[in-house]
């Protein structure tokens, strides 16, 4: 007789990847094989996760069409089990791995837009925001401030790629099928996800900005920003008014990683 | 205007219908004759979004029941603490009037299949899951409603049978039940059991809340499916409980092909007459 332990890891491997071993396990059924009965939750868990990646993936499952999308989840479940009960920050991995995947190799721009996408994916759930009073800021000395680190929006990432993935994600969000007609030697974009409202926004900006927005979130301070990205230093109040920056914290350490 | 059943702060009452986010804006804006809604526990577990704030609004207007996949109760696995923190906060926030989960395992090994499968019915597994609910509960402060899962395997290990096994578990971990009458009509279906030496077998004074759906038969066994009506021998059914244990809180659950939201008001209307002829 096996452990309960041995039985439900036995039953994952059989529902996430076909594996055999708990047939065995099984009775008999009159009308049914135990191998059938185990592809009912099988047909189930690769159904709720095609599901949550297309929920996630939109754009991709467009560009790539709802056979060759459910096949490629499919073939990303293979090599990355869910490791969280929550089913909205499974996928985290899936532009790493269309990267490297061969079948799709002739859309070289789907894993940024697969960033894009986890990034929009990401903003809508994230922590709602609550802008800081800025006005204090007024009172302190240009050393003060220069001392400063600044706080930006719960969720935003900061997005670059040498392909026109704006584009391409905004008309096959809206107009399946448009992204023929764009032209991939037009260049690159900056691109800043965030949710300052409701729903997610997804704006292009210059590369100092990028810039700029990078080293914040890594913990530079305002005036380590202002020697390496002047303008976009100058242009602090247009960010602060985007809600990509929502306050300011003095004479804290660094922090040892920004947001993905 | 028929008066409405009130469900209170304590207690739930009438026929609820499971929320669902294409109807949120018809739920808004036209507020409709519905005794309570219940919330997916796992749509309203994230840091923030709008999400949570739809259902802030709703929870303005009506009763809230609070209803996950998540736990995992029945896992070897140790208990997330992560999701029980989200889950305390989403109690705290929401105020529900019910707390429910499902008996069954979603995970192994720290990986999670998101699917509910089913547990084998012996006296170990018992023990193992009955201490998890409790752990949960003193974690929670406040009693779950466990549900039975419809199934489509059973365990050659199993000793006890399925009813025994519930009832079993509800009176070791202390917890109520929230009895769903399609997974009773598709796993007595599939696994060729009766339902009514099944009933026989619940303690009566647990049973505090009604789960109805529609299945799809697929020729050799049926489908949990929550993508038709209520079909009619999980009415019958249903007439039967309510006759035999009363007007017990009752809830529409509609999960695939979503149809709008007068649909799901018809199908609650028919619960309130059944309970109504029952009275």
């Amino acid at each position: 007789m096996k452990t309960l332990a041995e039985l439900q890891g036995e039953f994952l491997a059989a529902v996430w990847r076909g594996d055999t071993r708990l047939e065995a396990a099984l009775t008999r059924s009159p009308t049914q094989t135990a191998a059938q009965r185990l592809a009912v939750y099988r047909s189930s868990v690769l159904g709720s996760m095609i599901g949550a990646m297309a929920d996630a993936y939109p754009v991709i499952q467009a560009l790539t069409g709802e056979t060759f999308f459910a096949a490629t989840v499919g073939r990303y479940m293979a090599g990355h089990p869910s490791t969280s009960p929550d089913l909205h920050v499974y996928g985290a991995g899936f532009a790493q791995f269309l990267s490297r995947f061969e079948p799709a190799r002739d859309l070289p721009y789907l894993p940024d837009i697969a960033r894009l996408e986890w990034a929009w994916h990401r903003a809508f759930h994230a922590a709602d925001q609550s802008p800081q009073d800025l006005s204090q800021l007024a009172a302190l000395s240009p050393a003060q401030q220069a001392s400063l680190r600044l706080r930006l929006a719960p969720g935003l990432v900061v997005i670059r790629s040498v392909y026109p993935i704006l584009e391409i994600w905004q008309a096959n969000r809206s107009e399946p099928g448009r992204a023929a007609a764009i032209s991939l030697d037009q260049g690159g974009v900056q691109l800043i996800v965030s949710r300052p409202g409701t729903a997610p926004e997804v704006h292009a900006v210059d590369a100092q900005t990028a810039q700029f927005l990078d080293r914040a979130a890594a913990g530079a301070t305002l005036g380590e920003l202002a020697a390496t990205c002047p303008e976009a230093t100058a242009g602090l109040a247009g960010l602060v008014q985007r809600a990509w920056i929502i306050g300011f914290k003095a004479n804290e350490s660094k922090p040892t990683s920004g947001p993905a | 205007m028929r008066p409405r059943q009130e469900a209170t702060a304590e207690t739930l009452a009438g026929v609820g219908l499971g929320l669902r986010a294409p109807h949120y804006q018809d739920i808004l804006d036209n507020r409709p004759e519905v005794d309570w809604f219940e919330a997916l526990t796992d749509n309203y577990l994230s840091d923030g979004g709008p999400a949570l704030r739809v259902l802030d609004a709703i929870r303005g207007h009506y009763p809230i029941s609070l209803h996950g996949v998540g736990l995992s109760l029945g896992s070897c696995d140790p208990l997330n603490q992560d999701y029980l923190d989200r889950l305390s906060r989403a109690i705290a926030r929401f105020e529900p009037v019910a707390v429910s989960e499902h008996l069954c395992f979603t995970s192994a090994g720290g990986h999670y299949s998101h699917e509910l499968l089913p547990l084998p019915y012996t006296e170990d597994c018992v023990r193992h899951v009955a201490a998890r609910i409790r752990a949960v509960q003193d974690r929670l402060g406040r009693r779950l409603l466990i549900e039975n899962v419809s199934s489509y395997v059973s365990f050659q290990d199993s000793q006890l049978s399925e009813a025994q096994f519930l009832a079993a578990v509800l009176d070791e971990a202390d917890c109520d039940l929230l009895l769903d009458l399609n997974n009773l009509y598709v796993s007595a279906c599939n696994h060729d059991f009766e339902v009514e030496s099944y009933l026989d077998a619940l303690p009566a004074q647990r049973i505090r809340q009604i789960h109805l759906a529609g299945y799809t038969d697929r020729g050799d066994h049926l489908l949990d499916s929550h993508g038709e009506p209520v079909h009619p021998p999980v009415w019958s059914l249903y007439a039967t409980v309510v006759q035999r244990y009363g007007a017990i809180p009752s809830l529409i659950e509609w999960d695939t092909d979503i149809p709008a939201l007068p649909t799901l008001l018809e199908e609650a209307d028919k619960a309130r007459y059944i309970q109504q002829r029952a009275a």
